[in-house]
């Protein structure tokens, strides 16, 4: 309580209020503008906060995650193009109500259903992450090692629809991790003679290119973009009754998201999908979703809002990402020299807590943001891609030849972007490679250390506990697309029978 | 056979993933050592695992059959997305021997020509105002150093 009470005195100083501030205006916007997810504008604002203390920087990344979000659903609801691929769910009946003309009602209800979803996660991460990171504390590399294994097998269902294409992805990622110098033996590895290599390849430039220079080529692709709203905003506010109606719906979408969000490597977007379809699944009137009903903005927006939180357990407590973009995040901690995990509460107690409070200010921040300010922020939508994506382009060689003042990051940013452009159009998803790279060098450190300190016994993994739990979860999750795909075609055949 | 964009990604990728593999022998190890503790294991592991994904992605693709409807992109999406890649690592060479701020103004400038946008105004502006506001914000605000060549 004491450290939740000096995290509320730090994150209300001038400054770091300010961070919150500048991090959910920054999202909101982001989120608004289709095609620019929060990934994107996490991996893009890392370079803007290296001068700065760890709890500004760390809390502004965290609530830009927060409002980008939420930003996603302004354009989910007027233009029909979700904004982040999270708020996809949102389209189904947030841009049918405002095609009835109440755009303001459904932009206020997915403002108000982000909030209680965001609110109610940070309770949780509150609640759960210390109690996580004090069982994991425990934890020697063989624990390490399987945990890892686990979090990278969850990716089998991330971004791309291909199980084998997403494993693939992440086992890439790990590879890249593996270049330069072997953190055991001190021996170099496919350094090809470039002195640079031999340090490694960095997470940000990789990420920066995968999730924002990517992006921008694949816009190129798609060519001049202008978007026209033609809806007037009015009436933010649903009644009290409007929201008194859906309560079951926030409560149980809050419950999903946050759940979903705790689950390594699934994020915002499994838990707006999953949110939407229980939603509909527990109505009374499942027959009026797709037409405009408020149970299907707020069902969706809660549970995708309820994941942020959710997905920072497992980042602070553990060090495994929960998804893509806290991924990123991860890798800002190590950039401001935190180590995510369990020392993380011990070591840095002050800017845990300070960032805890600071996602639970930007919460409450963008739910005023999002209410008082919903017009405006629909106006960002008429900034047309052309502009914006050549400054973007600027922004990613800035910031990454800011990370050391070296231009070969600027390199690896540049053809990570090609490559991941590349790989996009043949099915591969960014954010398992992300993952892979972030999670690489523990699976590595942990694996090696388990087999020297017992003795080079590969059995050390299935006889400790944790251990064999992480592994039986591993196979679980590797099998469920399989189970789910037998389960699915064994359902078509007795029908067509 | 080829008439398949997975299987064809798959063969490179199992290519790249076998070389990668035989480079790995060439790293440096004390002899004394156990297998596990040598640099080369890891990668070894990864590699091999890749591999094995590398099949069952050739397998899939040889039992899917060729692709039914590939949507090939026309020229000028092409040209477009090329030219982005281009100015894109242009930028970043006149970063180094021009400078930042006027690789910015040049770099916008070609970038929204090879977009197709044909308003002067727009490109003018665009390519003015965003050098003004990198070096306000990345030199001025953020005291960063960005790289400068024989001009700023």
């Amino acid at each position: 309580m004491d450290q939740l009470m000096v995290g509320f005195m730090t994150i209300m100083e001038p400054l770091n209020f300010l961070s919150v501030f500048v991090g959910v205006l920054g999202g909101m916007i982001l989120g608004a503008m289709p095609g620019l997810t929060a990934p994107m504008g996490v991996a893009l604002l890392i370079p803007f906060t290296y001068g700065m203390m760890p709890v500004p920087a760390i809390t502004m990344l965290v609530s830009l995650y927060c409002g980008a979000t939420f930003g996603g659903s302004i354009a989910a609801i007027l233009v029909h193009a979700p904004g982040t691929p999270a708020a996809a769910a949102t389209t189904f009946d947030g841009y049918p109500l405002a095609q009835k003309g109440q755009a303001g009602k459904a932009l206020g209800m997915a403002c108000i259903s982000s909030a209680i979803g965001g609110l109610f996660s940070v309770v949780i991460l509150i609640l759960l992450a210390p109690v996580l990171a004090e069982i994991a504390i425990k934890f020697g590399p063989p624990e390490y090692f399987a945990l890892a294994i686990f979090g990278l097998s969850m990716i089998s269902s991330l971004g791309s629809q291909s199980v084998v294409k997403n494993l693939l992805g992440g086992t890439i990622g790990v590879f890249i991790s593996c270049v330069g110098m072997d953190a055991i033996s001190g021996f170099s590895r496919y350094d090809f003679g470039v002195t640079h290599l031999m340090d490694g390849i960095s997470f940000i430039p990789v990420m920066i290119g995968l999730f924002a220079a990517t992006e921008i080529f694949r816009q190129a692709e798609g060519g001049i973009r202008k978007v026209v709203i033609d809806r007037k905003i009015s009436g933010l506010l649903p009644t009290w009754k409007e929201i008194k109606s859906v309560k079951t719906t926030l409560a149980r979408s809050s419950l999903i998201g946050t759940f979903i969000g705790i689950l390594p490597a699934e994020g915002g977007t499994v838990a707006s999908f999953i949110g939407y379809n229980e939603a509909k699944r527990f109505s009374k009137t499942p027959e009026k979703f797709g037409t405009g009903c408020l149970e299907g903005i707020a069902g969706p927006e809660c549970a995708n809002n309820a994941a942020t939180g959710g997905a920072m357990i497992p980042t602070m407590a553990l060090g495994i990402p929960g998804s893509g973009t806290t991924a990123v995040i991860l890798g800002a901690l190590l950039v401001h020299g935190m180590r995510p995990g369990p020392l993380l509460f011990i070591q840095n107690a002050d800017v845990v807590y300070a960032v805890f409070i600071g996602m639970f200010v930007a919460n409450v921040m963008f739910l005023g943001l999002g209410l008082g300010g919903a017009k405006v922020f629909s106006q960002i939508l008429r900034v047309p891609n052309y502009v914006l994506s050549p400054i973007i382009l600027v922004l990613c060689v800035v910031g990454t030849y800011a990370l050391h003042n070296n231009m070969a990051d600027v390199w690896i940013m540049l053809i990570s972007g090609v490559i991941g452009y590349k790989m996009k159009s043949y099915g591969f998803a960014a954010a398992p490679i992300v993952l892979g790279l972030v999670l690489g060098g523990l699976i590595e450190v942990s694996l090696r250390r388990s087999l020297i300190v017992f003795d080079n016994n590969p059995f050390v993994f299935f006889t400790r506990p944790w251990s064999l739990a992480f592994i039986i979860l591993t196979v679980l999750g590797l099998c469920m697309p399989l189970i789910i795909g037998w389960i699915e075609n064994r359902g078509q055949k007795n029908k067509s029978a | 056979m080829l008439n398949n964009k997975d299987l064809r990604m798959a063969i490179i990728l199992m290519a790249i993933f076998i070389v990668l593999y035989i480079i790995s022998f060439s790293f440096q190890s004390s002899g004394a050592v156990a297998s596990h503790t040598t640099a080369s294991f890891f990668p070894r592991v990864v590699l091999l695992v890749a591999m094995f994904l590398t099949g069952i992605m050739i397998i899939q693709s040889i039992r899917k059959g060729p692709d039914k409807m590939s949507k090939k992109m026309d020229d000028r999406t092409k040209r477009r997305v090329v030219l982005t890649m281009i100015c894109a690592f242009g930028f970043g060479l006149g970063c180094v021997y021009l400078g930042t701020l006027v690789s910015i103004t040049l770099f916008i400038g070609a970038t929204m020509l090879a977009w197709g946008v044909r308003s002067a105004r727009v490109i003018i502006l665009t390519a003015l105002l965003t050098p003004i506001f990198i070096h306000f914000v990345f030199n001025k605000i953020l005291l960063v150093q960005l790289p400068s060549g024989i001009l700023i």
